[in-house]
């Protein structure tokens, strides 16, 4: 049985130096390119920004975001919650350089802490019974 | 009243339920042996799965044989996933900004 509270982790490897990645990451005109348009960012702790989004196109939120840990081209963590909902959820960009390149790890964890009333954020979602049929029955059906 | 597959997997013995079904068919009176809730109460989440589409009943002389329709669970999975693929859109997204950097050297280092 899984662990519910088991955080997504992606990782990338970019052929750019930690510095030029950590300023995709910080700059907004740069964040403007591939992330959200935000009107301001500060890789400072304790820095808040919004931005409407959503992980997929017909479900889109106000998000609620604090800085919470910045070590410059090493790690940048902002909390991750949605405006009228409970929960919070925090996601992490780790760099790690490998010779000329730069592996990114992110790390988006806390999502079961997200409310029940809402099938898109519902914390029962990763209950046992959920992982149960999503970890096993479906996808054994899926790759069969 | 709502009736789709986050509905269906909305309580936790429907989850059990359809859990149950996933390798085998099983007639009512059996999946009701598994649980300490009253057989109509089963009988009736039985029902409410049946109207989400992921449940079929066939009888088959006096028994009522229950089988799942695990391909109509699909959503559940999406949603389960939608975070990871958005998250790797935007990393995605993040590759293309970084080779179109003018400072960049444009190597075929493609992720």
């Amino acid at each position: 049985m899984s662990n519910p509270a088991k955080p997504i982790i992606v990782e990338r490897v970019f052929p750019t130096s930690a510095e030029a990645l950590w300023r995709a990451l910080t700059d907004k005109d740069e964040m403007k390119q591939w992330y959200f348009d935000l009107p301001e960012f500060k890789a400072e702790v304790g820095f808040k920004f919004t931005f409407t989004g959503g992980p997929s196109p017909e479900k889109q939120y106000v998000h609620l975001c604090e800085v919470k840990e910045v070590v410059p081209c090493e790690k940048l963590s902002y909390s991750w919650r949605y405006d009228g909902y409970a929960g919070d959820s925090l996601v992490s960009f780790e760099l790690i350089p490998q010779r000329e390149k730069t592996l990114l790890r992110l790390t988006h964890s806390g999502l079961h802490t997200f409310p029940s009333d809402n099938p898109d954020l519902a914390a029962h979602n990763f209950e046992a019974g959920w992982d149960a049929i999503v970890n096993q029955s479906l996808l054994g059906y899926v790759e069969k | 009243m709502r009736r789709d597959v986050f509905q269906a997997i909305a309580d936790p013995t429907r989850r059990a339920i359809i859990h149950m079904l996933a390798n085998k068919p099983m007639n009512l009176n059996a999946i009701a042996e598994q649980f300490t809730i009253s057989r109509p109460a089963i009988s009736k989440h039985i029902k409410i799965l049946a109207e989400c589409d992921v449940l079929q009943i066939r009888q088959q002389g006096r028994e009522r044989i229950c089988s799942s329709k695990l391909e109509n669970l699909q959503p559940v999975k999406n949603w389960l996933t939608q975070y990871e693929i958005f998250w790797n859109q935007k990393l995605d997204a993040l590759a293309l900004h970084l080779e179109d950097l003018p400072e960049h050297d444009k190597k075929e280092n493609k992720p």
